[in-house]
């Protein structure tokens, strides 16, 4: 071994719901080492134990919550965890990341992830507590929203209990179901919601443990003045401290002002002034956050809820034509409660409304008409999605609903890989956001790299520190724009490994967060693990390149890695944007430059040497299912 | 003299406190296991800091079964000494804020000790909110004898 990975601590439960077994393992230090945790960790395991061949519905289906390294540490923003599986929305990868406390007290229960194969006879939940995983009786629960299920959780666990679960859009298999941590963080995408539900499993419970079930910090006094040197040091930065006042609806005003947000399926790119973050402010009384959190971009709304974030006001406002304030937010409430993803909740309605709009479905399927604009009938919608009423069934089914929409080559619907895209910015004018979309390994995903340093006004020099090279600054411009997308993507896999927050890291809207030297120094004080920068580099490298790998095993290839139609061949109808889309052969090129850095092959697929290099780490996950 | 001061308004909600308190004492990530916890409620909307007050009157002291809880006459400090503690929970019900924290699985309960021989408390240090804060209050217990 060439890294040591100290005490970082990887307890495994596998729960075998069918049988009603649990057993555990130590992940093998040889796996640890080269994946650290979180979202590298599951990726690991889910390629290694998921069968060919399968239904992501059906119980052969794995389904992984898992903590990141540095996950419920105590260390600035530490409160990640990561849920993944077969995706039934997509079919490829599924991987959603999500904050809130669940990952803390799981972590301080005993356990670090929780591995759930085939399928409950009833609904049950799981229980973590002093280390081990018991499967309940959770019938009292199954029909309850979100806030409901959380409250009687709490109620029936103690108050410092914390617990995921599914709301009844999980229950009734809606492939955009979210599984929910509290009442509005969500490990939204890709339906891992709809995998928990498919195993009759309505939450999992985090009940603490003995102090020997806590996790050890290595060097308590060196970790403590460490985590307070890099609070003092990102709170000194404009980003957190204007992510701290409004949260992400910041965004939303620029994005409009560029011409670039999606509006009314984004047949439309600019929208009104009601969305913006102050006014949304007005709605807001007062800023929370997540465990260890220094950033407290989360809203407590007045409406009964907590949110909005940028994402819903776009997805639930903008895009379905909804301008008032107070009603958007109450969607985003409701999303929640119901367990949906709010981007593919949006990203769906708006697609249906589009088609009925144009006359390509007509009230014989929607039994009445599906218009932009109307907030009851919004309600109305997502309510029969989640429940899976009516035309809401066909809805459920997200991308999948094609043939039944009649719009068999999706061609308003603006997804990628079957995903819906979550941005609510329109990529079409900011190139590497559009390659980022097209490259992600869920789908239409902007938290996979999400680019934006080089567009800054940044000296050279650290431009070329970020990205290795000279990158154009002109966010219109293809070229370098794959070495822009590629570091990203990197950095992006390495936060989700540790646990850590992207709002804290350097490559999400600032280029002073935190970078590889302090994700080191806190392994080290925290475990005593010792990993170079270079190492760190490598382990990003290695979580990307077996997602990919994952998805080729699934049939993903180079024609997978394109945008929605519209974007190739509508220019941008307003502001800055206007008359931008993007030129399919600029994009292949792109492309083309992108597989290179990656050494992928020319067809999309990763190099037999490197699956036999993976292949032969992820071997070392001794002890589970073949 | 300094005292841990708290202002529920600032209060994210993030536990931070709770956690760097538990590291700092038992060096184990564990924020149940903090002096000072979060009292919070998505559904009633607060966040409240629970930690110890140093009451010039402290009920915790007085309900003691095992004589693990003094109280320093110059100082007004509470000193808790573990080992005599006998889980019996006196404390944790007596506390009118709630800041004797039960740990069950120890048999113990916890009590804030202003992290003597730190430069300030773990709590405070780690508060990205200034909802924890060391001030210097007016020394009444001299005053007092």
């Amino acid at each position: 071994m060439t890294v040591s990975i100290g005490n970082i601590r990887s307890r495994t439960a596998f729960v075998d719901l069918t049988s009603g077994s649990v057993t555990y393992e130590d992940t093998s230090p040889e796996v640890v080492e080269k994946f650290i945790g979180g979202r590298g960790l599951n990726a690991a395991y889910l390629y290694k134990l998921l069968p060919p061949d399968t239904d992501p519905l059906s119980p052969e289906n794995v389904l992984i919550v898992g903590t990141g390294a540095m996950s419920g540490t105590g260390a600035p923003n530490s409160s990640r965890f990561n849920v993944t599986a077969l995706s039934p929305e997509s079919g490829i990868f599924g991987d959603a990341n999500s904050g809130g406390f669940f990952a803390t007290k799981l972590r301080a229960s005993g356990i670090d992830r929780v591995i759930m194969l085939g399928k409950a006879d009833v609904p049950v939940i799981l229980k973590v507590e002093d280390g081990e995983v018991t499967i309940e009786d959770g019938g009292k629960y199954w029909g309850l929203d979100v806030n409901e299920t959380q409250n009687a959780i709490k109620g029936d666990h103690g108050p410092s209990s914390e617990a995921i679960c599914i709301g009844p859009a999980g229950e009734k298999l809606v492939r955009f179901a979210c599984v929910m941590s509290g009442v509005k963080n969500a490990a939204a995408r890709g339906g891992m919601g709809a995998v928990m539900g498919s195993k009759n499993v309505k939450a999992v419970v985090a009940a603490g443990g003995r102090i020997e079930d806590g996790l050890v910090i290595d060097d308590p006094d060196g970790f403590l003045t460490l985590c307070e040197e890099l609070k003092d040091y990102l709170q000194a930065s404009l980003i957190v401290k204007v992510l701290g006042h409004v949260g992400t609806p910041l965004l939303y005003e620029v994005s409009n002002h560029l011409g670039a947000i999606r509006t009314r399926n984004s047949q439309d790119s600019s929208f009104e002034d009601t969305l913006d973050a102050e006014i949304i402010h007005d709605h807001v009384s007062k800023m929370i956050s997540c465990h260890s959190c220094v950033v407290h971009c989360r809203h407590r709304n007045i409406h009964e809820g907590e949110g909005p974030e940028y994402t819903t006001i776009v997805l639930l406002g903008a895009n379905l034509g909804i301008a008032d304030t107070a009603e958007v937010i109450k969607l985003n409430n409701l999303a929640n409660r119901l367990g949906l993803d709010v981007s593919s909740t949006g990203g769906i309605l708006s697609w249906a409304m589009e088609l009925y709009e144009k006359g390509i479905i007509d009230d014989s399927l929607t039994g009445g008409p599906v218009k932009f604009g109307d907030y009851n009938l919004a309600v109305k919608l997502i309510e029969s999605v989640a429940n899976r009423e009516g035309f809401g069934d066909i809805l459920a089914e997200s991308s999948r609903a094609a043939e039944k929409l009649n719009d068999p080559k999706r061609d308003y619907l603006t997804a990628v890989k079957g995903l819906p895209q979550s941005d609510p910015h329109d990529v079409r004018y900011i190139k590497a956001f559009a390659l980022g979309i097209a490259t992600a390994s869920r789908g239409a995903d902007h938290l996979r790299s999400r680019p934006t340093l080089e567009v800054f006004d940044l000296p050279p020099e650290l431009l070329r520190d970020i990205y290795g090279q000279d990158v154009s600054r002109d966010p219109t411009e293809y070229d370098t724009k794959e070495v822009v997308v590629y570091t990203h993507e990197n950095i992006y896999s390495l936060i989700d490994a540790i646990g850590i927050c992207k709002f804290i890291c350097h490559g999400f809207n600032s280029p002073k967060l935190l970078k590889h030297e302090h994700f080191s120094k806190l392994l080290d004080k925290a475990f005593g693990a010792k990993y170079t920068e270079a190492e760190l580099r490598d382990v990003a490298l290695r979580i990307v390149d077996l997602e990919r790998m994952f998805n080729n095993r699934q049939g993903i290839r180079r024609k997978d890695d394109t945008l929605p139609r519209r974007y190739f061949d509508e220019p941008m109808p307003h502001g800055v944007a206007k008359g931008h889309k993007i030129d399919r052969d600029q994009f292949k090129g792109m492309l083309d430059r992108y597989y290179k850095i990656r050494q992928w092959n020319d067809d999309g697929t990763v190099t037999q040497e490197r699956i036999d290099e993976i292949d032969a780490m992820v071997d070392h996950l001794a002890g589970v299912r073949t | 003299m300094r005292r841990i001061y708290t202002k529920p308004d600032l209060c994210s909600g993030c536990r931070a406190c709770s956690i760097a308190c538990a590291i700092a004492h038992f060096g184990v990530a564990d924020d149940s296991r903090g002096a000072i916890q979060i009292l919070r409620n998505p559904f009633m909307g607060f966040e409240y800091q629970a930690v110890c007050r140093i009451c010039e009157e402290p009920e915790c002291v007085a309900a003691c079964m095992g004589i693990a809880l003094t109280r320093d006459p110059d100082t007004g400090q509470i000193h808790f000494d573990e080992d005599r503690c006998i889980g019996c929970w006196m404390c944790t019900m007596v506390c009118p804020h709630q800041a004797a924290i039960p740990d069950p699985k120890r048999g113990k309960a916890i009590i804030c000790d202003q992290c003597e021989g730190r430069d300030k408390p773990a709590c405070v240090a780690a508060c990205s909110t200034g909802a924890v804060t060391f001030i210097e209050v007016e020394d009444k217990v001299g005053a007092e004898g």
